[in-house]
């Protein structure tokens, strides 16, 4: 199975590192965080702005280690400023908790891109990879 | 964190929502067993509860200040299965500034609202509550009597029922408004298009008799100048010219009515005065002394303290009492005495005249319809023009009354009319 490692030019956030891979999807890892808030919402989605470079594109997203995620930054996720740069998003979590999550998220929020839930980077990258054609 | 500690947690979370407190929250350790991922469930389950709590309660607060302000009587009623009295289970603020009890007595005593109806109007209220029972909406009109206030509102009461899980109707939901005003304006809009109605049937009535009551002179006159050309002898065109000269007359006495009948209907110079109908009565029956005496009547009179002074057009009042007791005078019965009776009384806002004799009395079922109208005349016997019942109801129609007769033939007559004070 592919390991998501940051590459160097990867940017650090407070509950992650995202980047830009060569293939031109958007790839984030979420450290361990008790809870994920508004205020990281947002930042996360300004980088992803910063390096989607005015094209939308997939995004990948590894949430094993992410414990809770409050509803506002669930509502925020699910709305129109994410969408400006993520065409579909991929979530991928090998934990109990990180499957909550990731449940959360897709049964209660209902996401405004196209979202799927994967146990396997590579099974996530495949599918992602379909929307590469639309860039 | 050991697995006793973490279902401590677990448990005291649970107790907390049970409690409807979602503000809990239950720290986490690091790893990714079932009961840090089920914390986990809760903490994120917590917020979603407390966020649609929040909505709940803001939308019943809403709802509660909506119902309290608005201006209808909002209810829900618990129906009985069979026989018996629906109960209210919920009646908003509104209804002790429309009917002045709270809405802790109504749903304390469910036949207060019942007993309040107007007892004409209790079948309306059963019948809807029935209607309600078979499953359809409903909405109706009756009277309420508000608690220690003399008088009745009107509601319009809009009702809907809603089926339990058996299909059977259980529980219903109203909405009760005031519609006094309007029905007090519809009452009023009904009376003014009928009082148009006849005053438009008496105008083409006028209207009718005038011109063919014109017709006759005028057409006499016309026949006469037409052989005044020809060669008559001075016999002859001295009958050409009385003819003329009586048409002419006729036309005269005929425009004089006329004008008498239009004064009266626009009230012209007339003034109103209180005076004592009591005195009045006595001037009248002074003025007919000698016809009184030949008909040898015996009078009744009867005017209650309350009627002895009135406040309106003397003339007028005087000219119908007059009228009233000259006809009773005229159209006596020729084999036995005149008993005459005169009772004068006060109802409410309304002065009431009644002259009642034992004369030849009137076919109503034959005249009825015309006995006020001008120029009809029902006896031969006694002469006259046909003018004084007309002007007599002209006259109390002027000041806010009606006039109403009752009469068998060879019996008598009763005549009333009112006047409004």
């Amino acid at each position: 199975m592919t390991e998501l490692r940051p590459p160097a030019n990867a940017v650090s956030t407070a509950t992650g590192f995202t980047w830009l891979d060569s293939s031109g999807i958007i790839i984030a890892v979420a450290n361990e965080q008790e809870l994920h808030t508004l205020k990281d919402a947002e930042e996360n989605t300004r980088i992803n702005i910063q390096l989607a470079q005015g094209i939308r594109r997939p995004f990948l997203i590894n949430m094993t280690k992410l414990k809770s995620m409050s509803r506002e930054a669930r509502a925020f996720y699910a709305g129109p400023e994410p969408a400006k740069a993520l065409l579909a998003v991929a979530i991928l979590t090998t934990s109990n908790i990180g499957n909550l999550v990731a449940n959360f998220f897709l049964r209660l929020t209902r996401p405004s891109v196209p979202t799927r839930l994967f146990t396997d980077a590579d099974e996530a990258m495949e599918w992602l990879s379909q929307y590469l054609n639309n860039l | 964190m050991g697995e006793k500690e973490k279902f401590r947690r677990l448990t005291q979370v649970l107790t907390e929502f049970g409690k409807g407190n979602f503000d809990v929250r239950a720290d986490l350790d690091s790893s990714d067993d079932v009961f840090n991922t089920m914390l986990a469930g809760l903490n994120m389950l917590g917020e979603e509860l407390r966020f649609y709590k929040e909505q709940l309660e803001a939308k019943g607060r809403l709802l509660q200040d909506t119902i309290k302000n608005i201006g209808e009587i909002v209810y829900s009623l618990q129906l009985p299965e069979g026989q018996g009295m629906a109960s209210y289970d919920f009646v908003s603020p509104r209804i002790s500034q429309l009917l002045g009890y709270t809405e802790e007595q109504v749903m304390a005593d469910a036949g207060i609202w019942r007993r309040a109806i107007h007892p004409d109007d209790k079948e309306i209220f059963d019948a809807a509550h029935r209607q309600l029972k078979d499953g359809r909406e409903v909405v109706c009109e009756y009277r309420v009597k508000k608690h220690k206030d003399p008088g009745y509102l009107w509601l319009e009461d809009s009702m809907w029922p809603r089926a339990g899980k058996n299909g059977s109707i259980t529980v219903a939901f109203g909405c009760a408004r005031d519609i006094t005003k309007q029905k007090a304006e519809a009452t009023e809009r009904e009376k003014l298009i009928r009082e148009l109605g006849n005053k438009f049937n008496e105008l083409m009535q006028f209207s009718y008799i005038v011109s063919h009551n014109l017709r006759s002179p005028v057409a006499t006159i016309l026949a006469s100048c037409g052989l005044m050309d020809m060669e008559l002898n001075a016999e002859e065109q001295q009958e050409a010219r009385d003819c003329i000269l009586k048409a002419a007359q006729n036309m005269d006495a005929l425009l004089k009515d006329l004008n008498v009948i239009l004064s009266a209907k626009s009230m012209i110079n007339e003034q109103y005065e209180s005076f004592s109908v009591n005195t009045m009565t006595s001037d009248i029956l002074q003025a007919l002394d000698k016809e009184i005496t030949n008909a040898r009547t015996t009078i009744h009179t009867d005017i209650t303290p309350r009627a002895e002074y009135v406040n309106t057009i003397k003339g007028y009042v005087q000219s119908c009492l007059y009228n009233l007791i000259s006809n009773a005078i005229k159209y006596r019965h020729p084999t036995r005495p005149l008993e005459l009776s005169i009772k004068i009384w006060q109802e409410y806002q309304a002065v009431y005249f009644e002259v009642a004799d034992n004369g030849i009395g009137i076919d109503l079922e034959k005249h009825g319809n015309k006995i006020f109208g001008l120029y009809q005349r029902f006896n031969d016997r006694v002469d006259g023009k046909g003018l004084g019942l007309h002007m007599t109801k002209v006259q109390v129609e002027a000041l806010g009354g009606t006039i109403t007769v009752k009469s068998q033939p060879g019996k008598g007559s009763t005549f009333t009319f009112t006047i409004r004070q």
